[in-house]
């Protein structure tokens, strides 16, 4: 047993840690801030960071070799993740992350030699659209329909709070093919290029003042090559592409990012502060930091065995993404009135990172899965409960 | 504090080069130690099972083999003690093993190894450790007991409470304010090892929440010889405060073993209990209660094998046994409540299990001295 990262684990965060310190240090960021985007950052700055991670081989380090990648196992991924969420870089909600896991599992070798490689290289940005306006936890309710034609598919039908849809070029969705069968045999997964006459994107602000996107079909035809996987099996497809994102690397590196940024303020206003409450109460986090941190670890050491318990995939999005939200609100607590001063706003402490926070990390706990869907899960398949 | 994650450089590995992923998983010497820890601490009754322990080399584990030990490390003794939090067994494992027999093995002289160390790992006859500082008395420099020097030898005075397991003890690793013995090194306990039957040494029984009886212990000026010295020649703080981190661990784990146990009580008994024409397991909220049970089992657990895999590789491990202390103190005194609430009036009634893993929690959280001391050290640590 051996909780440490071996050391060219160790070796490749080195230089990944560098990469996004000299990408984002403030003579490369200035002007290039956005609120309107989930990211912090405009369009072409994403676009620009992700090309330069994938020519140093960072971005596709755990993709396989004959798709462009480095072949490196799946814990290189999990080092990319946590460092990109620590550095607070634009390389979050990358293709790699988004779409490789399913072309991966499910793509045609047509598909995979037409996208992985340009994943790799950092090239193009992607969004899943699996919620609509009516079905959102229970998936089933997918109305999206996709008719097939003589030429491939015809899409009608709205997918909502669409990540990064204002950008992407490529969008995975689900949608119904089959309109008599049940939910389960009635959907399949689609991969396809937004640019296409019969798809509008909407910006939507959000509670925190960047937008997610609505995409609204209305018989935009796609290429029959659009389908990804198999016609009939998208609901098993999306289940399982779900599952192979939780490892919740990005959230530890939040969390790590913001623990730190509170021990750092609170070292530096020493004796201002009511100590011992402050204190017990960031020691507190620390532990609880240390757990999630552990989670996450047994979710890669598990992917590193090609094994992985729904039930502790689940865990460790769980926790991670709850111990985020008691981060932020000790952040707000322990910084006072001034720690309400958002980005921008003179004396802001911290640059208003935990003013940001506090609302950001609400949705945490909703998306990739709501805590209750989590909580379900861990019953069921961790304990062996029955469906409720 | 997220030391092994978050910062580059990490200690290399050991041994052949291992995969790059963290490796968590037990190896399989491990998992049938644990196994077989289980079913005996399951079969056996309380009173037996230190002497089946000791047949079977357990309380030599962490001894290396060149020593006259078992093998192994603070992850073997810690699977054990999983086991036995899991039954809510309260074995002299940490304090004679752990604590005297580690004392013993670095400090003592040949002739009190000879006599105490087959003694101790066979689990025919255990040792207790005394603390310098008693929690009652709580005399500002942690002198509870204090060791004089008489013209025979030494003689101890003071009392030492809440001593576990001491009324079946064949005798004592006593460490004692040591000031008078050594100039220039005020704050040095000295160890002194004492008979269970020496004159002047009282033990009063004391009546506590803790399962493990707990006793009072009184020297009225006892007499000891100079070679009832532990450790004469070097300052034994180092060693002691080690043997005391490792001990820590070694009752995380039981917490951990607790948490686990109240966590396996509720399952059995929601999927058992029908009310509405329906096992309650299937209810949600009684589910997301248990979900985040585990997640607490779990999290006491993987914090235990940090502190012990990290005590093993021969790294640093106080910071991580005191996380594991926060952690695992509060999954336990969680998962007895949660299971308490989920069992219902039938989990109240002394007959039920629970009783005994609640009231072990409560006691040993407070023998781990408590979350809200860890975390004030741990923000020191912090910098705060």
């Amino acid at each position: 047993m051996d909780f440490r990262y071996a050391r060219e684990l160790e070796e490749f965060r080195e230089p990944l840690r560098a990469f996004f310190r000299e990408e984002l240090a403030p003579e490369r960021t200035r002007g290039r801030r956005d609120p309107r985007d989930l990211t912090g950052y405009d369009e072409d700055f994403e676009r620009a960071l992700l090309r330069r991670a994938g020519e140093r081989g960072f971005l596709g380090a755990a993709l396989p070799r004959e798709c462009g990648g480095g072949g490196r196992p799946l814990a290189y991924k999990a080092i990319f993740d946590f460092e990109a969420a620590y550095a607070d870089a634009p390389a979050i909600d990358t293709p790699v992350t988004l779409i490789a896991p399913p072309l991966l599992a499910f793509g045609s070798p047509e598909q995979r030699a037409h996208y992985l490689p340009r994943i790799a290289r950092g090239e193009g940005l992607a969004c899943i659209a699996y919620s609509e306006p009516d079905a959102g936890s229970d998936l089933s309710r997918i109305a999206t329909r996709a008719r097939e034609d003589a030429g491939g598919f015809a899409l009608d039908g709205v997918k909502s709070l669409v990540t990064g849809a204002h950008k992407a070029d490529w969008c995975c969705l689900v949608a119904r093919t089959e309109s008599a069968l049940p939910a389960r045999r009635a959907m399949s997964m689609f991969l396809i290029e937004l640019a296409r006459p019969g798809i509008r994107v909407e910006r939507v602000a959000t509670a925190n003042g960047w937008t997610l996107g609505e995409i609204h079909f209305e018989g935009a035809r796609v290429p029959r090559s659009a389908l990804l996987g198999e016609r009939g099996r998208g609901f098993a497809q999306m289940a399982a592409a779900l599952g192979a994102e939780r490892s919740g690397m990005f959230y530890l590196g939040w969390a790590a990012r913001s623990f730190e940024a509170l021990v750092a303020w609170c070292r530096e206003r020493g004796g201002a502060l009511p100590r011992d409450v402050v204190r017990s109460r960031i020691a507190q986090l620390g532990c609880e930091l240390e757990v999630a941190e552990r989670f996450a670890k047994r979710v890669v050491w598990r992917q590193s065995r090609g094994e992985l318990p729904p039930h502790e995939a689940a865990t460790a999005k769980l926790y991670a993404t709850e111990l985020l939200q008691r981060l932020a609100q000790a952040g707000i607590e322990i910084l006072g009135a001034e720690g309400l001063l958002r980005e921008g706003a003179p004396g802001a402490p911290l640059a208003g990172h935990f003013a940001r926070e506090v609302v950001e990390r609400v949705h945490a706990t909703i998306g990739a899965g709501t805590s209750e869907i989590q909580r379900n899960a861990i019953a069921q398949h961790g304990l062996g409960l029955p469906r409720s | 504090m997220t030391r092994a994650g978050t910062q580059p450089g990490a200690e290399p590995q050991r041994g052949p080069p291992a995969p790059a992923a963290p490796e968590l998983g037990l190896g399989a010497e491990q998992e049938g130690l644990r196994a077989d820890a289980r079913a005996l601490v399951a079969e056996l009754p309380e009173s037996e099972l230190l002497r089946a322990f000791g047949a079977r080399g357990w309380l030599a584990l962490g001894v290396p083999r060149a020593a006259g030990g078992s093998g192994g490390g603070l992850l073997e003794l810690a699977l054990l003690s999983l086991e036995l939090g899991r039954r809510a067994r309260s074995l002299p494992l940490r304090t004679s093993a752990i604590e005297c027999g580690g004392l013993l093995l670095e400090l003592g002289s040949d002739a009190q190894r000879r006599a105490w160390l087959p003694e101790i790992w066979s689990g025919r006859r255990f040792l207790c450790f005394v603390p310098a500082s008693d929690p009652v008395s709580g005399s500002a420099d942690g002198a509870g007991l204090r060791a004089e020097r008489v013209a025979a030898g030494f003689a101890l005075r003071g009392s030492a409470s809440f001593v576990e397991n001491a009324a079946a003890a064949s005798g004592f690793v006593v460490a004692a304010a040591g000031d008078a013995l050594r100039a220039g090194a005020a704050a040095e306990p000295a160890l002194f090892l004492v008979e269970a039957e020496r004159a002047g040494l009282r033990l009063e029984a004391l009546s506590t929440l803790s399962p493990a009886a707990e006793c009072a212990l009184h020297f009225d000026g006892v007499a000891l010889p100079e070679s009832a010295r532990l450790g004469s020649g070097a300052a034994p703080a180092p060693a002691l405060e080690r043997l005391r981190l490792r001990s820590r661990v070694a009752l995380c784990a039981e917490l951990a073993g607790g948490a686990r146990a109240a966590l396996e009580l509720a399952v059995e008994h929601v999927q058992r209990r029908v009310q509405w024409e329906r096992p309650i397991a299937s209810f949600q909220a009684v589910q997301h209660a248990l979900a985040d049970a585990l997640i607490d089992a779990d999290a006491a657990e993987l914090a235990c094998f940090e502190a012990a895999a990290c005590a093993d590789a021969g790294l640093p491990f106080e910071a991580l046994a005191r996380s594991a202390s926060v952690v695992c103190a509060e999954a336990c005194l969680r998962n007895a409540r949660r299971a308490h609430q989920l069992l219902g009036g039938a989990g109240y009634l002394a007959a039920s299990e629970l009783p005994l893993h609640y009231r072990r929690a409560v006691a040993l959280a407070e023998k781990l001295g408590g979350s809200e001391r860890q975390r004030q050290a741990l923000a020191r640590e912090l910098g705060l």
